[in-house]
């Protein structure tokens, strides 16, 4: 009987705590760029979105893949934006053309989304052996020699709603040259302004 | 062009002289009420948050929606020239303006709230959920009216009308409600984001009345005004209004009657 009741509590808890996701806020909200006007604008809202020039062509986010993943596992955490290369590509919603970008760092060991908040006005080098960049376009995966650049966590914050805790949001900048499958190719005008909460934070 | 409108100005006043003469000069008190609906127009705020779902059609919106109410009380003179056939009229109004901001949900599978951003800091972005936002505001104003009869007094009459009114505030109430009643106790908090009720408002009106009751015995008279127009200072308040319509109801009670002095 008492097993039963530690079972009913335990099981009522998870369907509060996967209660507490906000559908509306995961959406991707586009404001455009004033200087790139199909780029999203820097935000610092949690709005879901990022993109890049990459050479001249875009990367985009897209309405089918989730924007973001953070995944922590042998000793990494990798920051992996997904979406699409090709113009217009935030209202794809097909794979043709999809594209992901891959950031990994070495002895950033984060417990939990909400330790992403140390990531809070943080610069790092991308020449920096503690950084690991790959690019994966379509299902192939390209290394990358990055020759110059950084990645700009410019600002982390908590995003609250109702007094609850539901994600956390990072938002930045990047901008690199690399030796992409032994092409130098620069991404330039790199920025990001996305949510990481309980369905896109991978802790293994 | 100038010339035109200066000889005009002359006809009339020479048309007004001479009827003069035959001018019966009624006066008429006016206690009315009334109630205007007005649209406003879709609330773009820094502080709301709500992502309209782009498959929606027209007819199933999931839009942050904004809406106005007057509703007033009323007091008038009507001075009648022209052989009764215009009526020039001025008094004192109050009006209670009650906007909303909330959410159009209705057949749509959108949640029936909104996020409101407060107490913004550099570590935290807090949001409410908020069903509706709320304002109530008093507004003391001042009505000028030309009303025209163009028909013989019957018992039963249509005329029209034009107005205009000047209201200043003389006290504000914002209110919230939440999606948790848990966020009560944050309300305060909350509310600050709010902007504040615009300090006057002028109204424009064009209208079509009823008139009951022959004009030397007290009546009444149902007015529908369409188009109102209600014009805030340039600056961001609450709500933006535009235009809508309304109707009033008036009590009519004559001041003088000159068949009987003559």
């Amino acid at each position: 009987m008492k097993n039963n009741l530690i079972k009913i509590t335990i099981g009522l808890a998870i369907i509060l705590a996967s209660c507490s996701k906000e559908f509306e806020l995961d959406k991707s909200v586009f404001i455009p760029d004033k200087d790139y006007p199909d780029l999203p604008a820097y935000t610092e809202w949690g709005y879901n979105t990022f993109g890049a020039l990459y050479d001249r062509d875009l990367f985009l986010y897209n309405s089918s893949s989730v924007p973001v993943k953070v995944i922590n596992t042998a000793g990494k955490t990798s920051f992996t934006l997904k979406g699409h290369k090709g113009q217009s590509g935030y209202s794809y919603s097909n794979n043709e053309n999809s594209m992901s970008l891959n950031f990994d760092l070495y002895g950033f060991q984060p417990a939990s989304f909400s330790n992403l908040m140390e990531l809070n006005d943080t610069i790092i080098d991308l020449t920096s052996p503690l950084c690991k960049v790959s690019l994966m376009v379509d299902t192939i995966k390209y290394q990358v020699a990055v020759l110059n650049g950084t990645l700009n966590f410019r600002r982390a914050q908590n995003l609250i709603v109702d007094k609850q805790q539901i994600e956390v949001i990072l938002s930045g900048t990047f901008e690199f040259q690399a030796l992409i499958d032994n092409e130098p190719t620069s991404i330039t005008a790199g920025r990001f302004d996305v949510g990481i909460g309980t369905d896109n934070f991978f802790k293994y | 062009m100038k010339t035109k409108i200066i000889l005009l100005a002359i006809f009339l006043c020479i048309l007004t002289n001479s009827i003069h003469g035959q001018d019966e000069k009624r006066k008429f008190l006016f206690l009315e009420t009334g109630i205007d609906g007005i649209g406003c127009s879709t609330p773009d705020k820094d502080y709301i948050r709500a992502v309209s779902d782009p498959s929606t059609s027209q007819y199933y919106s999931d839009k942050i929606i904004a809406l106005m109410m007057l509703e007033s009380i009323g007091l008038k003179f009507e001075y009648r020239t022209v052989s009764n056939k215009f009526g020039f009229s001025g008094g004192l109004q109050y009006t209670r303006m009650i906007t909303s901001i909330g959410r159009d949900s209705y057949m749509s599978s959108a949640p029936d709230y909104f996020y409101v951003h407060y107490d913004p800091n550099s570590i935290n972005t807090e949001y409410a959920k908020v069903r509706e936002l709320n304002q109530k505001v008093d507004y003391l104003g001042i009505p000028l009216e030309l009303r025209i009869y163009p028909y013989k007094d019957r018992k039963v009459n249509f005329y029209y009308k034009a107005g205009v009114s000047f209201n200043l505030k003389i006290n504000s109430k914002s209110d919230i409600v939440f999606y948790n009643d848990f966020m009560e106790m944050y309300r305060n908090n909350v509310i600050k984001v709010v902007e504040k009720a615009a300090p006057y408002y002028t109204t424009f009106n064009l209208g079509l009345g009823l008139k009951v009751g022959k004009s030397e015995k007290p009546g009444f008279s149902i007015e529908v005004n369409a188009p109102i127009e209600v014009i805030f200072p340039d600056k961001s308040y609450f709500v933006k209004p535009q235009a809508g319509g309304g109707f009033q109801i008036m009590a009519r009670i004559p001041i003088n009657n000159p068949k009987n002095e003559k």
